[in-house]
C-alpha cells in the first residue's frame, strides 16, 4: 500500500499529467475571464481545489448551464506537484556532487510553487485615493466588504469591531466574546439595488430600524458582476441583539455610504455607528498628496505620464518622508509598496495601488536558484567532456609509448 | 537532505490549515478620533466607483475638492432628484457654474489662487435622518466629532430662504493643517429637504460667505 502510493508519487507520468491539467486550468481559465474577470476566474480556477467549466455566462437559464466540465483547482496541482517533486527528490534522487545542479534546480522550483502559496494567503492589494492636500492612512478593497461597528463613546479613541462580511448569508449568527452584541443575519444580497418605495408601493417593510425604515428604503437581489472594473452593492439586514433584547433590524450596504446620515445604535449604553462598506485596512503612518501631476501629448489628450509627488508621515518611526510615485517607480514603506494606479477629478485625486506582498522575494530567489542550476549543472557537464576528451587524446599516446 | 525535503512539503500543509481566513472573520481596533488626528478627515470616502456601473473614466468625473463629493448614485436617487423641480437663483458673478449631476441640481466652484471651493444644491426626500444627524455628517466630512443637537444649536443660525424658515451653519475644524470649512444650508421644503453645501478651503469659505448668503436669499421654489 504504502509503497504503491510512493511509486505513485514519486512517478515521472503523474508530473506530465500534472503538467497536462495545468496547461489545461490556464486555457479554460482565460476562456473564462471574459465572463467573471480576472479577479473571479483567478479565486475560481488558482485558488480553489476543483473548478467546473462551462462556456456559458453566469446565471444562464439555459439547461446547458448544467453541464460542466470539471477540472482540478490551483491549489490540488499545486499541492500535487510539490508532493511529487519533493517525494521524486526525496526517494529517487541519489545525491552526488556530480547532480548538485539538478538539486538546485528543484530546491529553486519547489520554492517557486511555495511562493505562490504565500502570496495567495498573505499577499494584500487594496486601493487607495487621496486628493491634493488631502492624507489618508488607510485603504480599502472594493472585492471585499464588512460590517462595522464603530464605538463613538471614548471621545478620544473610536473601537471598531469590523465582521467580515463576504463570507455571511441568511441565517447566521454573528456572537464572539470579543463583541458587546450579537446580530442574526436575516438577509444577505451580494448585490442589490436600494431605492425609495413610493406611497402607493405594498412592499414589505425589510428593516425595522435606521435609515431603510426612515426613508422607506427598498433592496431586491439582482445578479452578481463579474466583470472588472465594477463592484457588487454588497446589503444586508441583520438582527441585532443586546444579549437578549431584540434592538431592531437594520439595512446595511455599501451603498449607503457618507452620502447618508450614519446609521447610530445604543447598545448597553454605549453609542455605535453601524455600517456596511468596503473592508479598511489602517496603517501606522499616514500619506499626504502634496501634487499630482498628469501630463499628456502637445495637442491630444493621449496620457503622456502621471505623478504623485507624497509625503509619507509616521509619528511611530518619527519620519517624514518625500517621494515622487511614477510608472514603474513605486513608493516602497514599511513592507508596503505604493504603485501610481489612477487618477480623476480634473487631475486632483490620485489612486494609489497598496501592495503588501510578505514573499515577494521569493519568485526573485526561486528564478536565481534555477538559473544558478542550470548553470552549474552545464559547467560540470562542459567539464566532464573536457576531462573526457583529454583523457581520450592521452590515451594513444601511453599507447604509442 | 530529506529532512529538508519532507519540511519543504510539510510548509503547504501548515499553510493550508494555519492560515484559513477564520481568525480574520472579526477583527477589533481602536482609532483615534478624526479631529484628533494631524490630518483632514480619514472618514472621508474615496472616489467610488459607481455601482452597477464600470468605473467612470477619469474624464468623466465630475470636478471636486473633496473626494466625498464625486458620489455614486443610489438606484432611485437618480430618478428622485429628477423630480425635485430646480428653483430659481441668481449665481453670484465669482462663481464658476459647472454641469449638474444625476443628484446635484446646482453644482458650482470658486477658485482663487490655491484655494477651492465648491457650491453644491441638492434635494432628498423626507428629513434625511434629521438636523442633528445632517450636520454631524457634515462635521464628520472635515473631521469634527458629532456633537449632540443641544450644542450644535449654538453653531446654527435661523434663516428664511423664499419666506420659509431654514438653518444656516458653519462648521470649520481650525487645528487641522489644511483647514476645510463648510458652510451650508438646510432647507426643509414640504416633505423634501434641499441641501446647499459649500465645502472647501476655510479661508475661501470665510470670504464667500457673503456671496452664500446672497445666493440663498436669491432662491425661489
Amino acid at each position: 500500500m504504502i509503497r504503491g502510493l510512493l511509486l505513485f508519487f514519486t512517478s515521472l507520468r503523474l508530473t506530465v499529467v500534472l503538467l497536462g491539467f495545468s496547461m489545461a486550468l490556464v486555457f479554460f481559465g482565460t476562456l473564462d475571464q471574459v465572463n467573471y474577470g480576472i479577479h473571479e476566474t483567478q479565486k475560481r480556477y488558482f485558488e480553489s481545489f476543483v473548478v467546473f467549466w462551462n462556456p456559458l455566462p453566469p446565471y444562464s437559464d439555459s439547461n446547458w448551464a448544467r453541464l460542466a466540465l470539471p477540472l482540478p483547482g490551483g491549489y490540488l496541482l499545486g499541492t500535487l506537484l510539490l508532493i511529487n517533486l519533493v517525494a521524486a527528490q526525496t526517494y529517487r534522487f541519489r545525491w552526488s556532487w556530480k547532480k548538485s545542479g539538478i538539486l538546485l534546480i528543484h530546491v529553486g522550483l519547489v520554492l517557486l510553487i511555495l511562493s505562490e502559496f504565500v502570496t495567495d494567503f498573505f499577499a494584500e492589494e487594496r486601493q487607495m485615493w487621496i486628493d491634493e492636500g488631502g492624507t489618508k492612512n488607510w485603504s480599502e478593497t472594493y472585492l471585499e466588504n464588512e460590517i462595522v461597528f464603530i464605538d463613538q463613546s471614548d471621545p478620544e479613541v473610536d473601537t471598531v469591531y469590523a465582521i467580515n462580511a463576504d463570507h455571511l448569508r441568511a441565517g447566521d449568527w454573528v456572537e464572539d466574546e470579543r463583541l458587546p452584541f450579537r446580530f442574526f443575519v436575516e438577509a444577505y444580497l451580494p448585490n442589490a439595488t436600494i431605492r425609495p418605495t413610493g406611497p402607493e408601493e405594498n412592499l414589505p417593510r425589510q428593516a425595522t430600524q435606521g435609515l431603510a425604515q426612515e426613508m422607506g428604503l427598498f433592496a431586491s437581489w439582482v445578479p452578481e458582476t463579474f466583470v472588472d472594473n465594477e463592484i457588487n452593492a454588497d446589503t444586508a439586514v441583520i438582527r441585532i441583539f443586546d444579549q437578549e433584547r431584540d434592538l431592531g433590524s437594520w439595512m446595511v450596504s455599501n451603498l449607503l455610504d457618507e452620502r447618508f446620515p450614519p446609521q447610530q445604535i445604543t447598545i448597553a449604553g454605549r453609542e455605535f455607528e453601524l455600517a456596511l462598506r468596503f473592508k479598511r485596512t489602517y496603517y501606522p503612518f499616514s500619506v499626504t498628496l502634496a501634487d499630482f501631476t498628469h501630463k499628456k501629448y502637445p495637442g491630444t489628450e493621449i496620457p503622456k505620464d502621471f505623478s504623485s509627488r507624497v509625503i509619507v508621515t509616521d509619528p511611530t518611526q518619527n519620519i517624514e518622508r518625500e517621494s515622487l510615485i511614477y510608472m514603474n517607480h513605486p513608493l516602497r514603506y514599511d513592507g508596503h509598496t505604493f504603485y501610481q494606479a489612477s487618477f480623476a477629478n480634473q487631475d486632483t485625486s490620485s489612486m494609489l495601488q497598496v501592495v503588501n506582498n510578505p514573499g515577494w522575494t521569493l519568485p526573485y530567489l526561486s528564478v536565481f536558484l534555477v538559473g544558478l542550476g542550470l548553470c552549474v549543472q552545464f559547467g560540470i557537464g562542459l567539464s566532464r567532456s573536457r576531462s573526457m576528451r583529454s583523457t581520450q587524446r592521452a590515451t594513444p599516446k601511453e599507447a604509442r609509448a | 537532505m530529506r529532512f529538508l525535503f519532507t519540511g519543504l512539503f510539510l510548509l503547504p500543509l501548515g499553510l493550508f490549515l494555519g492560515c484559513s481566513e477564520g481568525d480574520q472573520d472579526i477583527r477589533v481596533y481602536q482609532l483615534t478620533k478624526p479631529s484628533n488626528q494631524p490630518e483632514p478627515p480619514s472618514d472621508q470616502a474615496p472616489v467610488s466607483p459607481p455601482v452597477n456601473a464600470p468605473f467612470a473614466p477619469p474624464a468623466a468625473r465630475g470636478p471636486s475638492v473633496n473626494p466625498s463629493s464625486s458620489m455614486n448614485v443610489l438606484p432611485g436617487m437618480e430618478e428622485a432628484a429628477a423630480a425635485f423641480e430646480t428653483p430659481d437663483w441668481r449665481v453670484p458673478v465669482a462663481w464658476e457654474s459647472l454641469p449638474p449631476t444625476q443628484i446635484r441640481k446646482g453644482n458650482f466652484r470658486i477658485v482663487n489662487g490655491s484655494d477651492t471651493v465648491e457650491v453644491t444644491v441638492t434635494a432628498f426626500p423626507g428629513d434625511v435622518g434629521g438636523t442633528e444627524a445632517n450636520v454631524n455628517r457634515w462635521r464628520r466630512q472635515i473631521g469634527l466629532s458629532p456633537l449632540p443637537l443641544g450644542i450644535l444649536e449654538g453653531q446654527m443660525e435661523e434663516i428664511r430662504i423664499d419666506g420659509a424658515p431654514a438653518i444656516l451653519v458653519k462648521l470649520s475644524d481650525p487645528g487641522a493643517p489644511a483647514a476645510m470649512g463648510i458652510l451650508g444650508a438646510i432647507i426643509p421644503r414640504g416633505e423634501n429637504t434641499w441641501f446647499v453645501k459649500m465645502v472647501g478651503n476655510n479661508r475661501l469659505v470665510t470670504a464667500q460667505e457673503l456671496n452664500l448668503r446672497s445666493f440663498l436669499n436669491s432662491i425661489k421654489f
